[in-house]
C-alpha cells in the first residue's frame, strides 16, 4: 500500500514538471494551420499609446483575418539590443522589432531581418508616402532595409518658472548664450542644465547633435573612415566639459539621463529630451515646461530619431504579413492616431498635411517645436558597426566629462577602437 | 541531520563561552542592529512616501501619511502577477528536481558500494566553485540549439541538479544505521524501495532545508532568467523589478514598493522556515 | 551498504540523472568554453574560424582591460576580507549572553535573504543626490552629490553594499563554529593563565575556526567572483568603467559587443583565476600545521 503510494506521488510530480515544461513550450510556435501569428516587440512607454497601438492592431486584424499580432513591451530601448542580439543568436528573434533605425545595418548585415523594399512591389506600397529623410534612415547598401514607425528629435525643455526667475525672457538660440543662461541659472541648489551621462546610446545621441551643430561628421562620405575626433568633436566635447567646469550642468542620472526626475523636481531647469514625454509633462503639476529648438553653432542641427519596423526573417508567408503590418503603420489611418496621441512625429506626408494634424500642431506648441525642427534634422548612419562605434564615443564622452582625459586624447583613442570597429564589419 | 547535529553539539548547544564585558558590547550590538537594521526600515518608508517628498528628498522619518497607491501603481506598471507566477513555476519546479535528482544522487552516494565513488562525489562537489557566468556562454548556445530560449526549459533544465543538494543528502544518509536498509533488503525490497519507504521519510529535515534554500535563491535569481529569457512575458520578479527601474529609475517610491513586494515571499518563507535555513547554511560550513 | 552486483541497474538508475545534468551543464560547457576561447565568433555566424591566442591578445590588448582586472579583485577582495571580518565579529557578539543577540542574529542575516536586485536599488536611493547619505552627511555641510556618479566613489560604494549583504551570512557560519567550541575549553584556559578577549581569541578560538574560516574564504571569493546583478542595476558598470568587474565585462562582449571569441578567452581566464585561487587556499589550509592537536 505504501509503496503504490508514493510511486503515484513521484509520477505525480513528474507530470506536473512536464506539464509546466510544456506549457513554456508552447509561446513561440505557430501551430495554426492558415493563421499566421507574429510576434511584435516594441519599447513603447505610455500605456496609453500602448493601448491606442493594440487598438490599432485589432482593427489590422480583422482587415487582414489570417494574421494575428502579439504585442510584448520589452521595456527601455538601451537595453533592448543585447537582449535582441541574443535572441537572434537563439534563432528566436521576433517577426517585428520595433527600434532606432541607427541598428538596420547591424541586422541587415547579418542577414537577419528581410529588405522591406523587397517586398514594395508585390504589395503595392507606395514609398513616396513616406519623408524621403526617414525613408533613408533604414537603407543600407542601396535598399530600404527597415519601415519607418514614427519620428522623434531633440529639443531644450526648460523650466518657464526658473527662467522667470532668472530673469531671462528669450530662449537661447547660440552656444554661448546657452551656457550663459545655464548659469544665470544655476543657484540654490538649482542647476541650469542636465548633463546626459553614461556611455550608452542616450548620451551619444545627444552629442551628435553638437558634433553637427560645430560642422563635424561622425564618418568620411565614403563611410570608410570615422571623423568624430575632429576639430569639430573636440570643439563639441569641449563645450559640454566648459559648462561642467563652470558647474552650470549637474549629470543626469547614470545611463539614465532620459529620466525626467531631476527636471519635474526642478533640479535643473533646462534638459535636452525628445517630444515623446509630452503625456507625461502634461499629466504632472510640478513644472510649468516648454520647449525650444536646440542652440546652434556654425549650423543649428538636431538627431532625427524615431523608431522603424524590424522585419526578421523566418518564413516567406511571415515576413510578407509583417511587412503588411509595417505598411498598414505608414497610413493615415494609423499615423494620425498614434502622432496626436504620443506626441511622436508622423513618417508619412500625408498624415503630416492632414489637417486633423496640422490643427493638433497649432494648439500644441510644445511639439511644435520639435516638428519644426526636423527641418535640419540628420540620422544617425546605419552602419553595421553604429553600435560599436557609438559606444566607443560613449567611452570618450565619459572620460572627458570625468576629466580622466582631454577631449582630444578621449575622442582620438576613441576614433583608434571605432575605425577598428568600421574595418571589421563594413 | 538536524537531529545529529544537535546531539553533538549544533547551533543551539550550551557551549557558550562565559559571558562578560558591559556597555561596549552593547554599544556594537546597538550600532550594527541599526546599520544592518536600518535599510529595511528605509525602504519601507521610501515605499510610502509621496513624489513630491522622494524628489526634494523630505522624507519624513516616520510615514504618518503613509501613500499606498505607490504598491497599486507598481503593481499595476510591471506587470507583476504574470511576473510572479513564471517565478513560482521556475522556483517550484526546479525545487522539486532539485530534491529529486540530489537524493537519489545522495543515497547512491553514500548507500551504495560501486568503484569510483569518491570520484564521483568530487567530480559533483567541484561544480560548486565554478561561476555559472564562466559557463554561461556555453549553455546559452545549447539552449539555443535546443530552442529553449525563452521558455520554462531554460529557465529550469539548467538548475535541476545541485552539487549542494547531493552532498546536503550524502552527509544525511551516512548517518543513518545500517541496518536499516539490511532489513528491508533482506524483505526483499529493491534499493527504491528502500529510498522511498525508509530513507526518504528520515531525510525530511535534510529535504526541507534543500527545498527552502533553492527555492529562495531562484526566487532572487538574476543573471540566469536574465540571459535566457527575451520577453517580458517570460520574466521573473527580479527581472521585472531590474526593468522597472530602467523605466522609472528616480521614482524611487513606486521602486521601493516593488522592492518590498517582491521581498515578502523570502521573508514569509524564512520566518517559518528559520531553523532550517540557518541550520542548512551552518552545517555546510562546519562541516565543508 | 547496498552491494553493486546485486542492483547495477538501480545504481544507473539513481545516478543517471545528476550525471547526466552536470555534464550537460557543467562539464560540457567548461570544455565548450575554452574552445570557443580560441575560435572567432561574433554569436550569429555559422563559421567559427580558428583564432589560436588571438582572442586572448586582443583581450589584453583593450585599453581597459586593466582597469577591469583591477576592478575585479578591488571588488573581490574588498568585500571578502572586510565581510568576513565583519562576520566573525557579528557571530562573536551574538554568541555572548546579550540580550540583544537574537535581534542581532536576525537583523544582520536578513540582508542575505533580499535579492541583490532589491539590496542594490535601496541602495542606489540611498546613494542618490536626494537620497540619505547625502542628507546625513550634508548635515556636516558636505554635498557630494549623487555617489555612484562619481568614478571614485562608485566602486567603493558598491562593495560596501556587497558586504552589509553578505556580512550576515559569514556570522550564521561563524557562530555555528564558535558554539562547537566546548565552555570547558575556554574554562581549561583560563585555568592556565590564559587571560579574556584578545589572547583567548588568538590561542583558541581562532586556531579550532580554522575549517570554518577555509570554507567561509572560498564561498566569500567564489560569490564576489559571481557578482553581477548588483553591479548592472547599481551602476551599469560605470561611470567611465569603474565598477566593470570581469563577469560584467564578459557579458557586455558577447552581449553588446557581439565579441563572442573574446568573451569565451575572458571566461577561460576567469576559470583559471577562480581554479587557482581555489587550489591554492586548498593548500593553504592542508599543510598549515593542524593547530587543534
Amino acid at each position: 500500500m505504501k509503496r503504490m503510494k508514493t510511486g503515484h506521488a513521484g509520477q505525480a510530480t513528474l507530470a506536473a514538471i512536464s506539464a509546466l515544461a510544456l506549457a513554456g513550450c508552447g509561446t513561440g510556435a505557430a501551430s495554426g494551420s492558415s493563421v499566421i501569428h507574429l510576434t511584435f516587440q516594441e519599447g513603447i512607454q505610455s500605456p496609453a499609446t500602448q493601448k491606442y497601438v493594440q487598438g490599432r492592431i485589432n482593427a489590422f486584424e480583422k482587415l487582414h483575418p489570417n494574421i494575428q499580432i502579439s504585442m510584448q513591451n520589452y521595456g527601455a530601448a538601451d537595453t533592448e539590443i543585447p537582449k535582441i542580439q541574443s535572441a537572434v543568436a537563439a534563432h528566436n528573434p521576433p517577426n517585428l522589432l520595433w527600434i532606432a533605425p541607427a541598428y538596420t545595418g547591424q541586422f541587415a548585415s547579418a542577414s537577419a531581418i528581410v529588405p522591406a523594399q523587397q517586398l514594395f512591389k508585390s504589395t503595392g506600397f507606395n514609398s513616396s508616402t513616406i519623408f524621403p529623410g526617414l525613408l533613408n534612415t533604414g537603407v543600407y547598401h542601396g535598399q530600404v532595409w527597415t519601415m519607418p514607425f514614427d519620428a522623434n528629435d531633440l529639443a531644450v525643455y526648460y523650466n518657464k518658472t526658473l527662467f522667470q526667475q532668472a530673469g531671462i525672457t528669450t530662449a537661447p538660440t547660440t552656444w554661448a548664450q546657452f551656457l550663459a543662461d545655464a548659469q544665470k541659472l544655476t543657484k540654490g541648489g538649482t542647476y541650469g542644465f542636465e548633463m546626459p551621462i553614461g556611455n550608452q546610446e542616450w548620451t551619444v545621441w545627444i552629442w551628435e547633435t553638437l558634433l553637427w551643430q560645430a560642422g563635424g561628421h561622425l564618418l568620411n562620405p565614403s563611410r570608410t573612415q570615422v571623423t568624430f575626433n575632429s576639430a569639430a568633436g573636440v570643439a563639441a566635447l569641449n563645450y559640454w566639459v566648459n559648462m561642467m567646469k563652470s558647474h552650470a550642468a549637474t549629470f543626469g542620472p547614470l545611463n539614465q539621463s532620459y529620466q525626467l526626475g531631476d527636471f519635474l523636481s526642478g533640479k535643473v531647469a533646462m534638459m535636452i529630451n525628445g517630444p515623446w514625454n509630452y503625456g507625461a509633462l502634461k499629466a504632472q503639476h510640478q513644472v510649468r515646461y516648454g520647449a525650444f529648438p536646440l542652440p546652434k553653432d556654425k549650423y543649428a542641427a538636431t538627431n532625427i530619431g524615431g523608431e522603424s519596423l524590424f522585419i526578421f526573417n523566418t518564413t516567406p508567408a511571415a515576413n510578407q504579413a509583417a511587412f503588411e503590418f509595417a505598411k498598414y503603420v505608414t497610413t493615415p489611418a494609423f499615423q494620425i492616431g498614434y502622432d496626436t496621441g504620443s506626441g511622436y512625429l508622423p513618417v508619412s506626408i500625408p498624415a503630416e498635411n492632414s489637417s486633423a494634424y496640422q490643427q493638433y500642431l497649432k494648439s500644441n506648441p510644445f511639439i511644435n517645436v520639435f516638428a519644426q525642427q526636423m527641418a535640419v534634422g540628420r540620422a544617425r548612419p546605419p552602419i553595421p558597426a553604429y553600435s560599436q562605434i557609438s559606444a566607443d564615443i560613449g567611452n570618450a564622452i565619459e572620460n572627458a566629462l570625468y576629466g580622466r582625459m582631454s577631449a582630444a586624447t578621449a575622442l582620438n583613442q576613441a576614433a583608434t577602437q571605432a575605425q577598428a570597429a568600421l574595418k571589421a564589419n563594413p | 541531520m538536524m537531529r545529529t547535529k544537535r546531539k553533538r553539539g549544533g547551533i543551539r548547544s550550551n557551549g557558550r563561552p562565559p559571558d562578560r564585558g558591559g556597555w561596549p558590547r552593547w554599544l556594537w550590538a546597538s550600532l550594527a542592529i541599526l546599520v544592518f537594521g536600518f535599510p529595511f526600515y528605509w525602504v519601507v518608508v521610501g515605499s510610502l512616501s509621496s513624489n513630491a517628498a522622494i524628489t526634494t528628498g523630505d522624507v519624513a522619518w516616520f510615514p504618518f501619511h503613509p501613500h499606498w497607491i505607490n504598491y497599486v501603481q507598481a503593481w499595476a506598471y510591471t506587470n507583476f502577477t504574470r511576473q510572479v507566477l513564471n517565478t513560482l513555476i521556475m522556483s517550484l519546479a526546479v525545487t522539486v528536481l532539485q530534491v529529486v535528482t540530489s537524493s537519489l544522487a545522495g543515497f547512491a552516494l553514500a548507500r551504495m558500494r560501486f568503484p569510483g565513488r569518491n570520484a564521483l562525489f568530487l567530480g559533483f562537489i567541484a561544480t560548486l566553485i565554478i561561476p555559472f557566468q564562466v559557463i554561461a556562454l556555453p549553455i546559452f548556445v545549447l539552449l539555443a540549439d535546443l530552442h529553449w530560449i525563452n521558455t520554462f526549459y531554460a529557465l529550469i533544465i539548467p538548475t535541476a541538479v545541485n552539487a549542494f543538494g547531493i552532498f546536503l543528502y550524502r552527509q544525511f544518509f551516512l548517518t543513518i544505521p545500517g541496518t536499516y536498509e539490511e532489513a528491508a533488503m533482506l524483505d526483499g525490497a529493491n534499493p527504491w524501495t528502500v529510498l522511498w519507504r525508509v530513507f526518504w521519510p528520515l531525510a525530511r529535515p535534510a529535504t526541507v532545508t534543500l527545498a527552502l534554500l533553492t527555492f529562495i535563491a531562484e526566487w532572487n535569481s538574476f543573471y540566469l532568467p536574465f540571459l535566457f529569457t527575451q520577453t517580458r512575458s517570460m520574466y521573473t520578479v527580479q527581472l521585472g523589478l531590474a526593468a522597472f527601474q530602467g523605466e522609472f529609475a528616480t521614482v524611487y517610491n513606486l521602486l521601493m514598493a516593488a522592492t518590498v513586494v517582491i521581498s515578502i515571499p523570502v521573508f514569509t518563507l524564512y520566518l517559518f522556515g528559520q531553523r532550517y535555513i540557518v541550520e542548512g547554511i551552518a552545517n555546510t560550513g562546519t562541516r565543508g | 551498504m547496498i552491494r553493486l552486483h546485486r542492483s547495477p541497474l538501480w545504481l544507473v538508475l539513481f545516478l543517471a540523472p545528476a550525471i547526466v545534468l552536470t555534464i550537460a551543464f557543467f562539464y560540457y560547457p567548461m570544455g565548450y568554453i575554452v574552445w570557443l576561447s580560441v575560435h572567432h565568433w561574433n554569436g550569429l555566424s555559422p563559421q567559427k574560424p580558428f583564432a589560436g591566442m588571438a582572442e586572448y591578445r586582443h583581450l589584453f590588448q583593450e585599453p581597459i582591460f586593466g582597469l577591469v582586472l583591477r576592478n575585479t579583485l578591488e571588488f573581490v577582495f574588498g568585500t571578502t576580507i572586510p565581510g568576513i571580518v565583519l562576520g566573525l565579529s557579528l557571530a562573536a557578539l551574538a554568541n555572548t549572553r546579550l540580550p540583544l543577540r537574537n535581534l542581532l542574529r536576525s537583523i544582520s542575516f536578513a540582508p542575505y535573504l533580499v535579492s541583490f536586485v532589491s539590496a542594490g536599488l535601496a541602495w542606489v536611493w540611498l546613494a542618490s543626490s536626494k537620497g540619505l547619505f547625502n542628507q546625513l552627511v550634508g548635515l556636516a555641510g558636505f554635498h557630494p552629490g549623487n555617489l555612484l556618479n562619481q568614478p571614485s566613489l562608485a566602486l567603493p560604494y558598491v562593495i560596501v553594499m556587497y558586504v552589509w549583504k553578505m556580512a550576515g551570512y559569514n556570522m550564521v557560519i561563524y557562530l555555528a563554529g564558535l558554539q562547537t567550541i566546548s565552555r570547558e575549553l575556554y574554562e581549561a584556559a583560563a585555568l592556565d593563565g590564559l587571560s579574556e578577549g584578545w589572547t583567548r581569541f588568538r590561542s583558541i578560538t581562532w586556531p579550532l575556526l580554522r575549517e570554518t574560516t577555509f570554507f567561509v574564504v572560498i564561498i566569500n571569493l567564489i560569490f564576489s567572483f559571481r557578482a553581477f546583478s548588483a553591479i548592472y542595476v547599481m551602476t551599469g558598470g560605470g561611470p567611465v568603467h569603474a565598477t566593470t568587474t570581469l563577469v560584467y565585462y564578459i557579458w557586455r562582449l558577447a552581449f553588446v559587443h557581439d565579441n563572442w571569441g573574446q568573451a569565451a578567452a575572458a571566461s577561460t581566464l576567469m576559470l583559471v583565476v577562480v581554479l587557482i585561487i581555489t587550489g591554492a587556499m586548498l593548500r593553504m589550509f592542508a599543510t598549515a600545521p593542524d593547530q587543534k592537536a
